[in-house]
């Protein structure tokens, strides 16, 4: 047993029983989480472990960077789009390529769909079951349901006869067996608190969430041809746009698609407001005692700013950037993502070599060099491991830090930030959606109370979703009125010829990826890939330990958290969840596996 | 709902080295979505890790049910591709909660499956995993690239009879997958229904080619020089719609679309190596001005003199549209009386 501080402030016990959750399950992704428990079973140190590692750096030296977005894209399905976002930007970047007013406003359509997708599918078809029992929903009377969702909002399917219906096809999921999607969850733990209303309510929102979700998409074919994966280009988006002719060939966007496109952003800002916002603050009502999770949130966050109105005018972000250090929301430090002294990466317990592993690489200057070593106290054998060893190498992720500090990212740290900046929209939806909060628990948390928690996260994520539904609805009309005054440009293909590059060029490409900060380092030499490193949203979130001790935001969260039944991980499932972990990018795209099989194991 | 089938059929669901985002697509199935397509074919799905919250222990028992025959599997769907490496363990992915690769897997259960179905290009030939010095060594079930064999081996036969069915494409159409599974529902697909690449002909007879919304401006070799712009893809952006097997442009993505559509260039998804063309996916290889990738059944003759010929015959509309981002020369009226 040793017990020791992280210089982050959290206190490791390892000893205790010994929980492995392998793996994580309903994530994108391969994860391991080991915990130890002390006998009250609360949680005294976490070890987080990304499991898999494809190399997609390696596959992209000597490509043609104007490619890298078509492979890097495929790093994950779910939140398609993001890293080729990412991807066009930085080789943009690092040949001073400027896209046109239109490309602009669409990338930021695409983007802000993809937000409002990934997050719906996230709260309703990966998360929804942490909290909502869908057993538990057999026993609801659906008039009470009714009266519950009629009081909570203006959603027109709220009918007793609606919800009877969804009763009855649930009944026969439960019966039949029959696609199995709401067995064998842990349904009689009493870590589950919904009323069977709330929960049969749930559960009608997670099938209307799954025909919702396919119409969403329907923007990124409209700009991108097809989802997932949608079409970029350096330089703008292939899509033209003719708003002369009718539906002319080769040009998608026309005026009746584009009212196509605001149908499907009214149907996103209309679930939204009506549904997902709502039900998570229903749900996290009933949850008004679990406040656990916070973890880095409280401390350390970080976002590099998102949505600028205006195009490479970062004083514009509608989702300003920066870090917050030790919980001091009065000072917010800027964050520039070139700088070789702030984004480094460390290896020291990760199964990558670096020649001296006491220091961390700037993106730039990354190195990809797998090596599967153990601690010396692992248990187990290398193909069945039972144990691992903390204080060795232990995970296929890396250690990002900003000058040194483990910080959290996501939509909780962008909205932490964006509060403590005092963004009007966003703190206009904090405070209002605490107040609905409150009443609803009958209790009076603050912002700074409740935002660093599991729940607080959940919460920002649906904001977050609402904020992009309605800013996509702002970049419509702005897209309009640009088209309108006569510029239908959506490429700037001047630069588009190698030739015409320098022999040397590097860039970075920054976005607001769902999961939270992404960023891809591009170097150029003789018009190929030298160097591509990735740095994405669960690398910050689930990086093992750095070589000064900081533990990442996966083990803080799950820090100090009491569990119900320790062999039934609900708690730990659920602050996971909550950070929407995505281990096909983290790892850079090993095996995205998926499995739920949670192995759990208690020691 | 009733049934269309009273007979039931399983179905087994895994995922590999791959994005997730073939089950992505899926979930967008339209007409019918994946679910009432189910029930209407009376598959039942068995596991699937996105779907399913099934769990632990359960699923490990029902992969031993499977594997020792106790439990029947009609339908085994595989997704991403199979990593054998290192040193063909298959250690790269250890199916979590088994301590057992997923080659393991894969080899115990596909034997004991009516049919085997690779979900996608990465499970069918590979695909963007294996590029490059593909440090994984990624494969697809039967196919490594364009070799028969991959992780299966080319004499692999489910107890169908049938090959493994490689519904590629990357990521798949969903409608692919959808009618796939109708067909096997009703024991619909024998080696007959398969390209010589073992994709279900329904799609694969078809060419992106066809249906293409820039159809004219290849009739008339009216090229586009640059993404944006509205003429063929074909001569100078890489676009492989000709020789592309797959009919995107007939049956919409997401019911509103294409890849051509929306302005790029087909890259050839549905085709194995497809992630490596040895060039830039958007530009066009020539000798002497001729593309090196003729439309597929064109002999190259014929396509030079046609292309002189339709050359020398565009009209000024198709030149001008060509190389602009929107019509700039709109067709003229034709007299109606006049036909």
């Amino acid at each position: 047993m040793t017990i020791m501080q992280t210089p982050n402030g959290f206190d490791l016990d390892n000893g205790g029983r010994r929980i492995v959750v392998d793996p994580v399950t309903r994530i994108e992704g391969h994860m391991r989480c080991e915990v130890n428990v002390d006998e009250n079973n609360v949680i005294r140190n976490a070890v987080s472990t990304g499991t898999m590692w494809r190399g997609l750096e390696v596959i992209l030296n000597g490509r043609d960077p104007r490619d890298a977005w078509a492979f890097v894209e495929r790093i994950c399905g779910v939140c398609t789009g993001c890293h080729a976002l990412a991807s066009v930007r930085a080789a943009e970047n690092a040949l001073n390529i400027q896209i046109p007013t239109n490309a602009h406003l669409i990338r930021e359509i695409m983007a802000k769909t993809l937000q409002v997708h990934d997050h719906i599918v996230h709260f309703y078809h990966l998360h929804a079951l942490d909290w909502v029992n869908p057993v538990n929903a057999l026993k609801a009377d659906p008039k009470a349901t009714s009266e519950l969702q009629q009081a909570i909002s203006a959603h027109p399917m709220s009918s007793p006869g609606y919800f009877r219906d969804v009763q009855n096809r649930l009944k026969k999921f439960v019966e039949s067996g029959e696609l199995g999607i709401f067995k064998n969850g842990y349904w009689d733990n009493p870590a589950y608190k919904l009323s069977p209303e709330a929960d049969l309510m749930g559960v009608a929102h997670y099938l209307e969430a799954l025909d919702l979700q396919k119409e969403v998409v329907k923007i990124h074919t409209i700009f991108g041809g097809k989802n997932p994966h949608p079409n970029y280009m350096v330089g703008g988006v292939p899509c033209a746009i003719n708003m002369e002719g009718e539906l002319s060939a080769g040009a998608p966007v026309n005026m009746e698609r584009l009212n196509f496109v605001r149908q499907r952003i009214a149907e996103c800002i209309e679930f939204i407001d009506n549904v997902y916002v709502p039900d998570v603050l229903a749900i996290a009502s009933f949850y008004k005692d679990w406040l656990y999770g916070g973890g880095l949130a409280a401390t350390n966050v970080m976002d590099y700013g998102a949505y600028p109105k205006v195009n490479y005018d970062k004083s514009t972000d509608q989702l300003p950037g920066g870090v917050i250090l030790d919980g001091n929301w009065d000072e917010i430090y800027p964050v520039d993502a070139t700088d070789p002294e702030q984004i480094q990466e460390f290896v020291q317990h990760s199964w990558y070599q670096y020649p001296d592993e006491a220091k961390g690489l700037h993106p730039w200057e990354g190195v990809t060099e797998p090596s599967f070593v153990l601690g010396a106290n692992f248990k187990g054998t290398k193909t069945n491991i039972q144990e691992l060893d903390e204080a060795g190498k232990y995970s296929w992720i890396k250690a990002p830090r900003w000058r040194g500090h483990a910080v959290e990212v996501g939509p909780l740290p962008r909205y932490i930030i964006a509060y403590a900046k005092k963004v009007d929209y966003v703190t206009e939806q904090v405070n209002s959606s605490l107040g609905a909060f409150n009443q609803l628990a009958g209790t009076s948390l603050t912002a700074r109370q409740a935002l660093p928690s599991t729940i607080g996260r959940t919460l920002a994520r649906a904001l977050e979703a609402q904020y992009c539904a309605k800013m996509m609805m702002d970049d419509w009309h702005a897209l309009i009125a640009n088209i309108k005054a006569g510029d239908s440009a959506t490429a700037n293909v001047a630069l588009w010829d190698p030739s015409s590059w320098p022999s040397e060029a590097k860039g970075v490409g920054l976005v607001a990826a769902p999961r939270g900060a992404l960023g891809h380092w591009i170097k150029i030499k003789d018009g190929k890939i030298e160097n591509y490193q990735c740095v994405v949203p669960t690398t910050w979130n689930g990086s093992p330990r750095d070589p000064a001790g900081n533990i990442g935001a996966f083990e803080a969260s799950l820090m100090n958290t009491p569990m119900e039944r320790p062999e039934e991980p609900v708690e730990i499932l659920r602050t996971l969840h909550s950070f929407d972990p995505c281990l096909a990018c983290s790892t850079h795209v090993m095996s995205e596996d998926g499995q739920e099989m949670a192995k759990v194991t208690v020691r | 709902m009733s049934r269309l089938t009273p007979a039931k059929k399983t179905m087994l669901w895994l995922q590999s080295a791959g994005c997730g985002g073939c089950t992505m697509s899926l979930l967008c199935a339209e007409d019918p979505p994946l679910l009432d397509a189910l029930d209407d074919f009376g598959i039942d799905c068995l596991w699937h890790p996105t779907i399913s919250e099934e769990s632990g222990a359960e699923v490990v028992a029902l992969l031993e049910a499977i594997a020792e025959g106790r439990q029947k599997l009609d339908i085994l769907c595989f997704e991403g591709s199979v990593v054998r490496g290192p040193a063909d363990t298959g250690g790269f992915h250890m199916l979590a909660g088994t301590g057992k690769p997923m080659l393991h897997w894969l080899r115990r259960l596909a034997p004991k499956a009516r049919d085997v179905v690779a979900v996608g290009t990465c499970a069918a030939f590979g695909g963007v995993t294996s590029a490059g010095a593909n440090p994984s060594d990624a494969c697809g079930l039967q196919y490594d690239g364009n070799l028969p064999g991959g992780a299966l081996g080319a004499e692999f036969r489910s107890l169908s009879g049938n090959p493994v069915i490689n519904v590629a494409g990357c990521p798949t159409h969903p409608n692919w997958v959808v009618e796939a599974l109708m067909m096997l529902a009703e024991d619909g697909i024998g080696p007959d229904d398969l390209d010589r690449l073992s994709r279900p002909r329904f799609y694969a007879d078809h060419l992106v080619h066809h249906g293409c919304s820039r159809n004219e401006y290849y009739e008339y070799k009216a090229s586009a020089h640059h993404l944006s712009e509205l003429g063929c893809m074909m001569e100078n952006l890489g676009c492989l719609g000709t020789q592309a097997h797959g009919d995107c442009n007939t049956r919409s993505w997401n019911g509103e679309g294409s890849c051509t559509s929306g302005g790029y260039p087909c890259i050839n998804c549905t085709a194995p190596e497809f992630e490596e063309p040895g060039r830039v996916f958007t530009e066009t290889p020539k000798i002497g001005g001729v593309p090196i990738g003729l439309p597929t059944d064109m002999p190259k003759a014929w396509f030079i003199a046609l292309a002189s010929l339709s050359r020398a015959a565009t009209p000024e509309r198709l030149r001008a549209n060509a190389t602009a981002d929107r019509i700039v020369s709109p067709p003229s009226i034709k007299s109606t009386n006049r036909r």
